[in-house]
C-alpha cells in the first residue's frame, strides 16, 4: 500500500505546466531584475546583491529551459532557487524585517504550481533545514527571532506541510477517480456502440426476409388485392420499424461524432416522389390534403446526402401528419442560387396543433415530445427532431421552426450543396402553346388550405411558363373552356361525380384529368386521365408531356425497373439460403444471369474462370468472410480480380462500415434488407455499361400454387415437421419451399457429421456456428421444435454455458435426422414438376466452371510439391479447390477426392503419384 | 392590365421587420448574407439569429456577414421598379455597413425613380424609420418630402443594446480578446448603442446579467417626457421565454406604450452581440 501511495503520488502529480512555470520564471527575473535597481538606487549593497542573483538565476533557468526543453532541469532550478532563499532568508534573521511565518507559504504554494512530487521534496527538504537549523547549535549563526519561534516554528512548518500533502493527495485520487468514471463512460459508450451494431446486425437479418418476401410476393402475378395490401401493410410496418432502429442507431453515430455523409449525385423529383409517397400512406383517411409546391426549376442532378435528406424531409411530414388532424400538410421546397450550386430550401407547414414558445426551446431535444399529456396518443421515440438538426448541421445547413400555438407550425432547412446537372428537374414541351384550366371546389376546404391550394395553381402555371387559370366555381369553368382553346382541364374527384355527363362530353375535345386520393378513387372512363393527390408540378409536367403517370397501387409498389442485363453474370455469395433466395428473387427482374455460392471458398473458385461481371459478397460468413474473401480475390493476379467489382452485403451498421470495406477492397456496399433503389443504383452504376439495356423486362416470374386441398392442415408449431409453416415462412412458393427443402435433406447428412466434429473437439466457435444457420434453416422448412433446440444451444454456446450443449447436443442429433427423414418423405410424396422457363438461377452445383490443361496442370504441380512437403493442410485445400472444376465433361471431384483421400490417410507419396497421373487419365476418358 | 402603385417602400433584411408585418405594410426587404463555412445564406430567411449563435456556441467561428451587392442591389430594385414608379429604400446605416454605399451605386441606374435613405440607425431603429415612411407614404406625400421627414427623424430614434457577453464582439473582431477576458473575468456586460450613426459602447454592466438587463432598461425609459410612446420594439436575441416575460415586466414599471412589438434580431445583429442581447429602441420626441 505504501508503495502504491508512493506510485499514485509520483505518476499523477507531474501536472505543472510548463509554460506557466518558464512565465514565471521570466516574470520573477524581470522582478528581481528591477528590485535589483531599486536597491542600488536606496543603497541597500546586501539586497541588490540577492535580487541580482535571483534576476540571473532565473534567467539562466529560463534559457536552459528554451534550450533544452527539459521540464526536469527547470523545476530543479526552480527548487534550488526558492530553497536557497528561504534558507538564506531563515539563516539571516528573515531578511530586512520580514517575518520568518513568510516560509510557511512554501508548501501551499511549491505544491500548488509545481506539483505534490516536486513541490513535496521542497518543503520536506525546507522542512528538515528548518529543523536541523532552529533544533541544532547552528541556529546561533543569524537567527534574529524569539526563542518560542525557534522551538515551535518547525512543528507548525511540519504540520502545514503534512496538510498540504493531506489535500493535494485527495486532490490527486479525485483527479485519479475522475480518469477513471471517464474511462468507464467511454468504454461504456463502445459497448453500447457495439451493442447497437450488434443488436441492430441481429434485427436487420430477419427483416431483410420479412421485407425482401414480402417485395418478392408483392411481384408476384394473380395474387389478390386483399393479399397485396396485407403484404404492402407487412412490408411497411416492417420499414417502420427498421426505421426505428435506424433512428436509434443514428442517434448513437451521431452523439459520438461517427454519422457519415455520403454525397452523390440526386435528382431532387425521385426523393419528393419518395416522401410524397410516405405522407400519402401516412396520412391515411385523415380529412388532410397534402400539398406539394415545388419549384420545378431546382436542378436535376444535385451533389449530397439524399438519403439524410429524405430522412429529414420524411421526419417533418411525418410529424406535421400526426400532429395534424385536418386541414393541410404543406411541403414547399425552393432553391436560391449561389456560386457553389443551390441553396435547397425545404419547408412543412401544417395547420395542426402549434407549438407554445415554452416548449419551442426545447423542440430539438432528445426523447422529449413536447406537450406530452395532449399528445399521449401520438406515437414517437422523440428522436427524430434531435436528429433531423443534427443532420442538416452535418450537412452545413440550418433548421428553424415559427409556430403559433393552436394555429399550426413550419418546420424548414437549408442545405447548401453542389449541381450536377444543372436541367430543371420538370419543364414542359412548348409552354407557350399550353393552355390549362383546374377547377377545384375550395368552399370544401378550410381557408387556410384553399389558399394553398389556389397558390399552388398561381406557381404552377408561372413556374412551368404555361397559361394556368384556376376557376373557382363550375360556370366560370365552364365559361372559360368556351371563350378560350382550353387544351387540359384538372379537376377534383367531386367536380367530376357533380357533373359528369359534362366532362365526359369535354373530354373528347379536350383532355380532362381527375385528381383524387387513392382510397375510395374512381375508375375513369376511357378518354379521361386520372392523377393521384398531390397534384403539383411533377404530376402537372407529366400529364402536359403526355407521360403516362397513373399508377395502380400495386404498380407504384413493385417499383419501375428501368433496365434490363441479360448477359450480365452475378454471383451472390452468402452463406444463408433465405438470403440468396431473397437476393436472386429481387434480381429477377433484371434478367441477368444469377449465380449463387454458399461460401466463400466456393466463390472464389468460380471466379477462377474470370466469367463474372459483378459480385455481391456477404460480410458475415463462417471460415472465410466477405473481407477476407475480397482481399482473397484482389490478390489474385490479373487485371480482372482488381477490377472486378465487389459489392459487400451487410446487415451491420456499425460506424464505419463504408470506409472499412472501401478500404478491405470492396467497391462498393450495399445493406440489407436490399433497398430496391440502392440495388437500382448499384447495378447501374458497376455493371458494364455495354450489358444494360433500357427498358423492363418481361414478368417471368410464374406463382405456382400446388398445394393440394387434403394438404391443409391447421398450422402447429408443437409438430416436427410442418411443410405449412415452412410454406408461410417462405411466401406460400411451394417451387421455392421445395428447392429450400431439398438443399436442406441433402445437406443434412454432411451436416451432421459436422456438427459431431466439432462437438467432439469441443469447437465451440465453430459449433455454434453451424446451429445458427440450423436454427434459421429449420424454420424456413417448417421444423419450429429443431429450429427452437438449435437457438437454445446457440445460446448456450455464445454465453459459455457449454454443459447445456453436451448434454442435449444428442437430442439436437436424433431430432435433426428425425426431420430429414420427414423431409425425404414428403419429397418422396410431392413428384417435383418442371420449372418453368423463368430468369435462371444456378447454385454452385449445377454450374462447374471448365478448367483448361494449363489450370489443371498448375494443381497438380502445387499439390505434387504439398505432398513433398507432407502438408496436409494444403493438399486438402487445393484438391477442394480443384474439385469444384470439370475438365471436357469430366467432374474433376472423382479424380482429386481420391488424392485428398490419400492424402488425409497420410499416404503422401501415393498421393503424390495419384496426382500426378490425373492428366494422363483425363486425356484418355479413363476414369479416377 | 395591373396599373402600378406609386411610391414602394423597402428596406434592409437588418431592420428586424417581422413577416407580418412587412405584410401588412406593404414592405419588401433585400436579403443580408451569412457566410458559414459551407455555404452563404439569406439573413432572416435561410439563416436566423438562433441559428448563427448555436453556429457559433459549436466551435465554428467563421461567419461572416454581408450587405447584398451592387448587383444584387440592381436585381432587387428590377423587381420593385416593376412594381412601383417609384421607390424609397431605407438601408441600415451608413457607417454600420456599407449596404448604403452598394444601394446608392445600383440605384444610379434608374433615374432619380429610387432613393435610398440612409437610416443612420440598426435593427428596429431602421424599423421605426420605415414604419415612419409608410404612414407617409399612406397620407399620399411625394418621394422628395418623405426622404426629408425622414432625415430630419435619424437623430429621434434611440437604438441600444444590452448584451450578455463580449465575447461575439471579439469573434467579429471588434474588441480584442484580452478585453473579452477581463468582462467574463469581471461579469461585466457591454451596453452597445447608435450615436451619430455609429455603433458604440455606451457604457458597462456589471455582476448578474438580470440585474443589469432592468437597470439598462430604466436607464433608457427614464427620459419618459421625450419618448414617444406610440411604438417600442424589444429586440432580443438567443433570450428564453422567461428572460422576455421578465422584460416586458420591467418595460411596464416605468413607461407605458400603446404597442410593444417583440422581435427576434436579424443574424447579423445576433452574430455581433451574441445570446442573451436586449435592445428597447424607440422614438423620442
Amino acid at each position: 500500500m505504501k508503495n502504491s501511495i508512493f506510485k499514485n503520488i509520483r505518476d499523477n502529480s507531474r501536472d505543472f505546466n510548463n509554460s506557466s512555470i518558464y512565465i514565471a520564471c521570466v516574470a520573477f527575473a524581470i522582478i528581481s531584475g528591477f528590485m535589483c535597481i531599486v536597491n542600488i538606487f536606496t543603497g541597500s549593497t546586501e539586497m541588490s546583491f540577492i535580487t541580482a542573483g535571483l534576476s540571473g538565476w532565473f534567467i539562466i533557468t529560463a534559457l536552459f529551459y528554451k534550450l533544452s526543453r527539459s521540464s526536469f532541469l527547470m523545476i530543479l532550478f526552480v527548487d534550488i532557487a526558492v530553497y536557497a532563499v528561504m534558507m538564506y532568508f531563515l539563516i539571516s534573521g528573515g531578511v530586512g524585517g520580514f517575518s520568518i511565518v513568510w516560509i510557511l507559504v512554501v508548501p501551499p504554494i511549491a505544491i500548488h504550481f509545481i506539483g505534490l512530487y516536486y513541490g513535496g521534496i521542497l518543503s520536506i527538504l525546507i522542512c528538515i533545514s528548518n529543523a536541523v537549523y532552529l533544533w541544532s547549535p547552528l541556529y546561533e549563526l543569524g537567527y534574529k527571532y524569539s526563542e518560542v519561534y525557534r522551538v515551535r516554528f518547525p512543528i507548525v512548518y511540519f504540520f502545514i506541510m503534512l496538510v498540504c500533502f493531506g489535500m493535494n493527495y485527495s486532490i490527486i485520487k479525485i483527479r485519479m477517480r475522475q480518469q477513471q468514471l471517464i474511462e468507464e463512460a467511454r468504454r461504456a459508450e463502445r459497448s453500447k456502440s457495439d451493442f447497437l451494431a450488434n443488436m441492430s446486425h441481429e434485427i436487420r437479418t430477419p427483416m431483410n426476409a420479412i421485407v425482401g418476401m414480402c417485395e418478392l410476393i408483392l411481384r408476384e402475378e394473380g395474387i389478390t388485392e386483399a393479399i397485396s395490401e396485407h403484404c404492402f401493410n407487412i412490408q411497411n410496418a416492417g420499414r417502420n420499424l427498421l426505421q426505428i432502429i435506424n433512428d436509434i442507431l443514428d442517434f448513437s453515430k451521431i452523439d459520438s461524432g461517427k454519422m457519415e455523409l455520403i454525397e452523390e449525385e440526386f435528382n431532387i423529383a425521385s426523393t419528393l416522389n419518395d416522401v410524397v409517397n410516405m405522407a400519402m400512406a401516412r396520412k391515411g383517411d385523415k380529412a388532410l390534403e397534402i400539398i406539394v409546391e415545388a419549384d420545378p426549376d431546382i436542378p436535376s442532378g444535385l451533389i449530397a446526402d439524399e438519403i439524410r435528406i429524405r430522412q429529414v424531409i420524411i421526419n417533418f411530414m411525418t410529424n406535421a401528419i400526426k400532429f395534424t388532424e385536418k386541414g393541410a400538410v404543406v411541403l414547399k421546397v425552393s432553391q436560391t442560387k449561389q456560386d457553389y450550386g443551390i441553396n435547397l430550401n425545404v419547408s412543412v407547414i401544417d395547420t395542426g396543433i402549434g407549438i407554445s414558445p415554452e416548449n419551442l426551446e426545447k423542440l430539438f431535444t432528445s426523447f422529449q415530445q413536447v406537450d406530452t399529456r395532449k399528445n399521449r396518443s401520438v406515437e414517437g421515440t422523440g428522436l427524430g427532431l434531435a436528429i433531423s438538426k443534427r443532420m442538416v448541421a452535418l450537412m452545413g445547413g440550418f433548421i428553424n421552426v415559427s409556430s403559433v400555438y393552436g394555429q399550426g407550425s413550419e418546420f424548414k432547412f437549408v442545405i447548401p450543396m453542389k449541381v450536377a446537372n444543372p436541367k430543371p428537374f420538370a419543364s414542359v414541351d412548348n409552354p407557350g402553346s399550353v393552355n390549362a384550366t383546374a377547377y377545384i371546389n375550395l368552399e370544401k376546404f378550410l381557408p387556410q388550405v384553399a389558399y394553398h391550394y389556389r397558390n399552388l395553381i398561381k406557381h404552377i402555371g408561372k413556374q412551368l411558363h404555361i397559361n394556368f387559370t384556376f376557376c373557382s366555381t363550375f360556370e366560370d369553368l365552364k365559361e372559360h373552356i368556351e371563350a378560350e382553346k382550353v387544351m387540359y382541364c384538372f379537376i377534383g374527384k367531386e367536380e367530376y361525380l357533380a357533373n359528369k355527363e359534362y366532362y365526359s362530353s369535354l373530354s373528347d375535345s379536350i383532355s380532362v384529368v381527375i385528381i383524387q386520393d387513392r382510397m375510395n378513387a374512381v375508375v375513369p372512363p376511357p378518354n379521361m386521365k386520372c392523377i393521384y393527390k398531390p397534384f403539383y408540378v411533377l404530376s402537372a409536367a407529366s400529364v402536359l408531356n403526355n407521360e403516362s403517370v397513373i399508377a395502380s397501387i400495386t404498380d407504384r409498389r413493385s417499383g419501375g425497373i428501368s433496365f434490363t442485363a441479360p448477359k450480365a453474370r452475378i454471383l451472390i455469395v452468402d452463406d444463408n439460403i433465405i438470403n440468396l433466395k431473397v437476393a436472386v428473387g429481387l434480381m429477377k427482374p433484371y434478367n441477368m444471369q444469377v449465380l449463387t455460392a454458399d461460401s466463400a471458398k466456393t466463390a472464389i473458385a468460380m471466379l477462377r474462370s474470370k466469367d463474372y461481371d459483378l459480385v455481391f459478397m456477404d460480410h458475415m460468413m463462417p471460415e472465410i468472410d466477405g473481407v477476407e474473401a475480397t482481399g482473397m480475390i484482389r490478390a489474385t493476379e490479373g487485371e480482372y480480380y482488381k477490377k472486378l467489382p465487389i459489392i459487400a452485403l451487410t446487415a451491420n451498421a456499425i460506424n464505419g462500415v463504408r470506409d472499412m470495406f472501401i478500404n478491405a477492397g470492396f467497391s462498393d456496399f450495399m445493406a440489407k434488407p436490399i433497398e430496391l433503389s440502392t440495388l437500382d443504383r448499384i447495378l447501374k452504376t458497376w455493371l458494364p455499361k455495354e450489358l444494360i439495356k433500357s427498358g423492363s423486362a418481361p414478368k417471368n416470374i410464374v406463382a405456382n400454387p400446388r398445394r393440394r386441398k387434403e394438404d391443409k392442415k391447421p398450422v402447429d408449431s408443437g409438430v416436427l415437421f410442418s411443410p405449412e409453416k415452412g410454406l408461410v415462412y417462405t411466401g406460400g412458393d411451394e417451387e421455392i419451399y421445395l428447392e429450400i427443402l431439398d438443399i436442406y435433406v441433402k445437406k443434412g447428412p454432411g451436416k451432421i457429421e459436422e456438427l459431431e466434429g466439432f462437438f467432439h473437439d469441443k469447437d465451440w466457435k465453430s459449433y455454434v456456428i453451424e446451429v445458427h444457420a440450423l436454427k434459421n434453416t429449420s424454420l424456413s422448412i417448417g421444423s419450429v421444435p429443431l429450429s427452437e433446440l438449435a437457438k437454445k444451444l446457440e445460446l448456450a454456446g455464445k454465453s459459455g454455458d457449454y454443459d447445456v450443449i453436451e448434454k442435449e447436443h444428442s437430442d439436437l442429433i436424433e431430432l435433426y435426422k428425425k426431420v430429414i427423414e420427414k423431409g425425404k418423405e414428403h419429397l418422396d410424396e410431392i413428384a417435383p414438376e418442371p420449372k418453368e422457363a423463368a430468369a435462371e438461377v444456378v447454385t454452385e452445383q449445377s454450374v462447374m466452371p471448365e478448367m483448361d490443361m494449363a489450370l489443371l496442370m498448375d494443381y497438380v504441380e502445387k499439390i505434387s510439391a504439398a505432398c513433398d512437403e507432407f502438408d496436409g493442410d494444403k493438399i486438402e485445400e487445393l484438391t477442394e479447390e480443384a474439385s469444384c472444376y470439370k475438365y471436357q465433361g469430366l467432374d474433376l471431384a472423382e479424380y482429386f477426392g481420391k488424392v485428398k483421400a490419400l492424402a488425409l490417410d497420410y499416404e503422401y507419396d501415393e498421393a503424390a503419384k495419384a496426382v500426378k497421373a490425373i492428366p494422363d487419365k483425363l486425356k484418355s476418358g479413363r476414369t479416377a | 392590365m395591373k396599373t402600378k402603385a406609386l411610391l414602394g417602400i423597402s428596406t434592409d433584411c437588418t431592420a428586424d421587420i417581422t413577416a407580418d408585418m412587412l405584410e401588412q405594410y406593404g414592405v419588401d426587404v433585400i436579403y443580408f448574407y451569412i457566410t458559414t463555412e459551407t455555404g452563404r445564406f439569406r439573413d432572416m430567411d435561410e439563416i436566423t439569429s438562433r441559428n448563427v449563435i448555436d453556429y457559433i456556441q459549436s466551435g465554428k467561428r467563421k461567419m461572416l456577414s454581408a450587405p447584398p451587392s451592387v448587383y444584387e442591389y440592381e436585381d432587387f430594385f428590377d423587381s420593385q421598379i416593376k412594381k412601383y414608379e417609384k421607390l424609397i429604400h431605407i438601408c441600415i446605416g451608413s457607417k454600420i455597413s456599407h449596404a448604403y454605399d452598394n444601394a446608392v451605386i445600383a440605384a444610379k441606374k434608374y433615374e432619380g425613380r429610387i432613393t435610398v435613405i440612409d437610416s443612420a440607425q440598426v435593427s428596429t431603429g431602421i424599423a421605426h424609420v420605415v414604419l415612419r415612411a409608410c404612414r407617409l407614404r399612406d397620407e399620399k406625400k411625394q418621394a422628395d418630402e418623405i426622404a426629408e421627414a425622414l432625415d430630419d427623424m435619424k437623430d429621434m430614434v434611440s437604438s441600444s443594446f444590452s448584451a450578455e457577453s463580449a465575447e461575439y464582439l471579439y469573434y467579429n473582431g471588434r474588441i480584442p480578446e484580452v478585453a473579452a477576458k477581463l468582462c467574463r473575468a469581471f461579469n461585466l456586460h457591454p451596453i452597445l448603442g447608435v450615436k451619430n450613426g455609429y455603433l458604440k459602447l455606451l457604457r458597462i454592466g456589471i455582476g448578474n446579467y438580470d440585474r443589469v438587463i432592468k437597470k439598462y432598461i430604466k436607464r433608457q425609459l427614464s427620459d419618459k417626457e421625450n419618448i414617444d410612446n406610440d411604438l417600442l420594439f424589444v429586440t432580443t436575441a438567443g433570450c428564453s421565454v422567461k428572460t422576455l416575460n421578465m422584460v416586458k415586466k420591467e418595460i411596464e414599471k416605468h413607461l407605458h406604450f400603446k404597442e410593444i412589438i417583440f422581435t427576434e434580431a436579424s443574424a447579423t445583429v445576433s452574430g455581433n452581440c451574441g445570446p442573451g442581447t436586449v435592445g428597447v429602441l424607440f422614438v423620442t420626441k
